[in-house]
């Protein structure tokens, strides 16, 4: 059985044709299926004897042909058939040659229906001809992770680089993204390929057009699509009053978080709608959840920001089974701690109702289950890994 | 209502124009089901040309609604 088509795929002019040489078995069986066993279609003789040149294959049964074709190839399976005018214009016989064709003369996005103009011509010549209108139902995509590919930003260290490991534990393909540090990224795509994955690096910035359009490009170049988009990649975090900031420096996290996640949507998306799965995990914190710490306002500003677009994303994407979800951790044990004493982040990890920091594989587990096909149904959410700290 | 509309509501609900009442909703119309409905929003696309989204359709519940907006939106 093939796949179900998205209906994003389906355009008006398509057409197609099957072909198919009618025999006495087809005859027989439809007549033994409906209960139509009048002679005109089971009786050579008395088919001959009014006027026909053989026995007459029963109208429905080419309409049955229609159905074939609509069940199995355009609109093909998930098709709800809704409606169907038939005219028919000549008798078709058995030994006859038909075509089935079907082509798409209107698609209504609102209402996920097409009209269909069918027709089915016995030797050439039309013998029954109609409009079709079909309802596709919405079905759910599922890619297996060994054919996954994700793209993760920022995702040469700390939890980029969980999320990484992640994805190819899982026997996952991945993209790694890194701005400036190259060795990071490289000694981690090496490691991973040593182990059969299928793994890049990729340096661009994504916080310009120019980086967030080369990382797309160069990932659909390496793999031929991208299934997962995880927008990690941050600017180093400057904790100052907002006042002692400039707009520059407050518009570097927003070009960052909410800049390089529409960007790489805008060159992704489309290809994730043709396919009918797309999963797209931004990254977070917990210091947007509630009154955010003091002195961290560019920084909580722009993930605030890029929360809404994931909102905004997640309706607009949702009609195409692509789902757009959001992590927020809280601190998270990574190499940016080590500088932190280990009396402050013990007094910090007292905060937290876990009683501990977040390990990055931690927050990566997350990222993985939305990333996942058990997690199709949700969209829109923002899932704290946080051990308690925020509700 | 404009002859036209009562023509495509006519057609739809498998009765003559004149059958179609001047108040014709999903409230007067015995047969105006959900499917009749999907029917009845894709005849406006087709005879009409008008596009319409999801919120839209759910609002076309009503000859007088389908009129107030054909009168706003036809091409």
């Amino acid at each position: 059985m093939p796949d179900a088509r998205p209906f994003v795929t389906l355009r008006v002019g398509e057409r197609v044709t099957w072909s198919h040489t009618l025999t006495d078995d087809d005859v027989d069986a439809f007549a033994a299926l409906s209960g139509d066993v009048n002679p005109l279609h089971l009786d050579d003789r008395f088919a001959r004897q009014n006027g026909f040149r053989g026995r007459v294959v029963h109208g429905m049964l080419l309409g049955a042909y229609v159905s074939r074709v609509l069940g199995t190839t355009l609109p093909g399976p998930g098709v709800l058939w809704l409606a169907q005018s038939f005219k028919f214009q000549r008798a078709a016989y058995v030994g006859d040659r038909i075509e089935v064709e079907v082509a798409i003369t209107h698609v209504s996005e609102a209402l996920r229906t097409l009209v269909l103009d069918t027709a089915v011509r016995a030797n050439g010549v039309v013998a029954i001809s109609g409009e079709a209108k079909a309802m596709i139902l919405q079905t759910v995509q599922t890619v297996p992770w060994d054919e996954m590919v994700a793209l993760v930003t920022g995702g040469s260290r700390g939890i980029g680089g969980a999320i990484v490991r992640a994805f190819a534990e899982r026997g996952a393909s991945v993209v790694v993204n890194y701005r400036e540090r190259a060795e990071p990224a490289q000694a981690l795509v090496a490691e991973l390929r040593s182990s059969g994955v299928r793994a890049t690096a990729i340096g661009a910035d994504v916080s310009t057009a120019e980086g967030a359009e080369t990382l797309a490009r160069e990932a659909l170049e390496a793999f031929g699509r991208v299934d997962v988009v995880v927008n990690n990649a941050t600017p180093l975090i400057d904790r100052k009053p907002l006042l002692d900031s400039e707009w520059d420096e407050i518009d570097t996290y927003w070009r960052t978080y909410a800049g390089g996640a529409f960007r790489l949507a805008k060159a992704l998306v489309p290809s994730m709608r043709e396919r009918g799965f797309g999963r797209i995990v931004n990254v977070l914190t917990t210091a947007m959840w509630g009154a955010p710490p003091p002195e961290n306002g560019a920084y909580v500003a722009a993930k605030s920001g890029l929360w809404g677009l994931t909102k905004a994303m997640a309706v607009e994407f949702a009609p195409y089974g692509i789902t757009v979800n959001a992590v927020s951790p809280s601190a998270v044990m990574t190499e940016q701690w080590d500088a932190v004493s280990d009396n402050r982040r013990r007094a910090l990890s007292l905060r937290i109702p876990a009683q501990r920091l977040a390990a990055a594989d931690e927050v990566a587990a997350t990222v993985l289950h939305l990333a996942g096909n058990d997690a199709a149904y949700v969209t829109g959410a923002n899932f704290p890994v946080a051990g308690g700290e925020v509700m | 209502m404009r002859d036209d509309l009562r023509r495509v509501l006519a057609d739809v609900f498998e009765l003559s124009p004149a059958e179609i009442p001047d108040d014709a909703s999903t409230e007067t119309l015995a047969n105006w089901d959900s499917l009749r409905q999907l029917e009845l929003m894709l005849a406006l696309e087709l005879d009409f040309g008008v596009r319409l989204d999801t919120e839209t359709m759910l609002e076309l519940t009503s000859a007088e609604a389908i009129e107030a907006y054909l009168e706003q939106h036809r091409a």
